[in-house]
């Protein structure tokens, strides 16, 4: 058994234009065979990366169910490929940190706006340079809220709920974000010391790498009546927020892929790859990283509304006197780093199962009671940003999801090339000229971090999100295009 | 491969950042790699502090050892703090040593984990190296 065999497109089975499969037989260690859901273009480009070939790795872990899901935007990570979604029974299968990614519950968040841009456009400097002022964003910034240790371990507990109780999020907020912000189960004594020092400080921060807030406006609509249900309406203002759990998210994952490096061994599972390393889900080490996974989890929905707070607040203070009925409101907010115990139907039972996402997003469909009343009869929001120059896509999700990918989506547009290569062919300072004259202002710490960024640095969205319509993994609702970047 | 080595090269990777570090000893893998380390963060080295601090690692293989390594590193990171010339020994899956203290002037990356990903420590022509992938 060889990891290092890379996979080629004869090794896949066409199950329709946009369903490729790997089948079991590829490899002996596989559990369960790989399924791709892209266009045939975008296989063909995912193969010149180790991310199919980290998608059949990962289809070597005990108690998976189905097959391993392969989104349209995926590309190498580590263990896991991004962009990957991987079912284990909850009683003989096993959860992997590196299944769910570093940073725990990295996702995005949407508000709209009742602003358009024609009405915002002498502003709209103003805005791009309060919120780079007022939203602590790069290396090494600390948060925007100062808090105990007591009030941390409340954060990691309760999630979005603690900024409720304490005056920095709506009970809309609230109940617009998946899973209402805050999953059961969190226990903070099961969180190492260093995490909490990594995180304590990073309450209400955005960091660095590929976090960003970005100003779009609502360019097309698709889908009247969904985007009606979102508060979006053509032209005017939308706010995406993208970051996750900061340093804390990264140490709890470090800190479970270097015990499960010893649990693999205790429990006999043999893996092509140390990153993949994992623990039978009902094992007390199991139990143990997804209580702390959830801490960080509910770090990352809280942190997501710490900014919304300082975003709102800076909006307001700009447009308050322009429009006095200003508001900007909670379209939707998903994690795209997580793991969670769902129920599915599966051969006709309704099945318990551990839904590992990496890179891939929920998208539940119509009338499914995890779903916020408003979103009932029209299917979950799915949000999927771009990059920095380019559109980013609201769809919705499906019963065709529900019943292919255990309710999930793509979760962007996937990187194309790496940081170093998109340095040596991109400068900050051009790229930030470049995109000025496109109409997008960008702020950013870094000119370096910026040109790692660059939209030439990823996949075309807009034929990925053709892949996860054309899949029936999710629906067009609308389409965005950005005017402000804040880049971490 | 003969006596003539880089301390470690930048090598493309995805979505993160990846280094080949290489060595004659352990030792000197290790030093290497958190040259390479810095290096892709964009660590600027201050001021000696005059002091220094003592290491002490014990894992269960040397992977796990150099990434233990690094991430004691890391922490004087998140403190504003680097080391050079660390006076560090590896025996099997257990470091010693005392890592000297100065100032971080700067960071431009900001390293969020050390990952097992490609990492290997191999011996080619009488050189360790191992490929080390960071999280970013």
């Amino acid at each position: 058994m060889s990891s290092e065999k890379m996979v080629e497109f004869k090794d896949f089975n066409k199950i329709n234009d946009f369903e490729w499969e790997i089948p079991l037989t590829y490899r002996r260690d596989m559990q369960v065979p790989v399924r791709v859901f892209a266009s045939e273009e975008i296989v063909r480009q995912s193969l010149k990366d180790k991310s199919i070939i980290q998608a059949v790795n990962s289809s070597s872990l005990p108690g998976l169910l189905n097959y391993v899901s392969v989104m349209p935007d995926v590309h190498q990570g580590y263990g896991f490929p991004i962009g990957g979604v991987a079912a284990t029974d909850v009683q003989s299968g096993v959860i992997s940190p590196g299944g769910i990614g570093y940073d725990i519950n990295c996702g995005v968040r949407l508000l709209s706006s009742n602003i358009s841009l024609g009405e915002a456009e002498s502003e709209i400097e103003t805005l791009s340079n309060l919120l780079f002022q007022e939203v602590p964003t790069g290396v090494g910034r600390g948060g925007t809220v100062s808090i105990t240790k007591k009030d941390f371990a409340r954060i990691c507990e309760t999630g979005s709920r603690w900024a409720l109780k304490n005056g920095f999020a709506s009970e809309m907020d609230v109940d617009l974000t998946e899973s209402r912000g805050f999953l059961e189960g969190a226990d903070f004594d099961c969180v190492s010391e260093r995490a909490i020092e990594r995180g304590i400080k990073q309450a209400g921060s955005l960091g660095s790498g590929n976090h960003f807030l970005e100003v779009d406006v609502v360019e097309e609509i698709f889908d009247t009546r969904a985007a009606e249900a979102m508060g979006l309406m053509v032209g005017n203002l939308a706010l995406q927020i993208h970051c996750g759990s900061r340093g804390f998210g990264h140490q709890i994952c470090s800190d479970f892929v270097r015990e499960f490096q010893t649990s693999v061994r205790k429990y006999n599972i043999v893996l092509p790859d140390r990153e993949l390393v994992c623990a039978p889900l009902q094992s007390e080490e199991g139990q143990r990283y997804l209580a702390a996974m959830r801490c960080a989890a509910n770090f990352a929905f809280c942190n997501r509304q710490l900014l919304t707070h300082r975003a709102r607040a800076v909006f307001e203070r700009v447009f308050e006197k322009m429009a006095p009925d200003f508001h900007l409101r909670m379209v939707y907010d998903l994690a795209h780093n997580i793991g969670k115990i769902e129920t599915h139907t599966l051969n006709g039972k309704q099945t318990k199962v551990c839904v590992h996402r990496k890179g891939a997003t929920r998208a539940f469909g119509p009338h499914h009671e995890e779903i916020p009343s408003r979103y009932h009869l029209i299917g979950q929001p799915v949000l999927i940003p771009g990059s920095m120059g380019t559109a980013s896509w609201v769809l919705n999700g499906t019963d065709t999801g529900m019943e292919k990918t255990f309710g999930s989506c793509c979760h962007g547009a996937g990187r194309l090339m790496s940081r170093t290569q998109a340095k040596k062919s991109v400068r900050g300072g051009d790229l930030l000229r470049e995109l000025r004259d496109d109409g997008i202002l960008v702020k950013a710490g870094s000119m370096s971090g910026l040109a790692e960024e660059a939209p030439q640095a990823y996949k075309d969205v807009d034929l990925v999100i053709e892949s996860a319509v054309g899949a029936g993994l999710a629906r067009k609702v609308a389409r965005l295009k950005p005017v402000v970047v804040i880049k971490g | 491969m003969d006596d003539d080595y880089p301390e470690y090269k930048e090598i493309g990777h995805t979505a993160d950042l990846q280094i080949i570090a290489y060595g004659k000893t352990l030792e000197e893998l290790f030093l290497n790699a958190g040259k390479g380390m810095y290096y892709v963060a964009g660590a600027v080295l201050g001021k000696a502090k005059n002091k220094s601090r003592p290491i002490l690692i014990n894992e269960n293989d040397p992977e796990t050892l150099l990434i233990s390594y690094l991430e004691k590193l890391l922490i004087l990171v998140d403190r504003h703090l680097m080391t050079r010339s660390p006076r560090i020994n590896i025996s099997f899956t257990e470091l010693s040593g005392e890592i000297p203290l100065y100032s971080l002037l700067e960071i431009k990356n900001e390293i969020k984990a050390v990952t097992y990903h490609e990492m290997e420590i191999v011996k080619v022509k009488g050189i360790y190296q191992t490929k080390i992938t960071f999280d970013v």
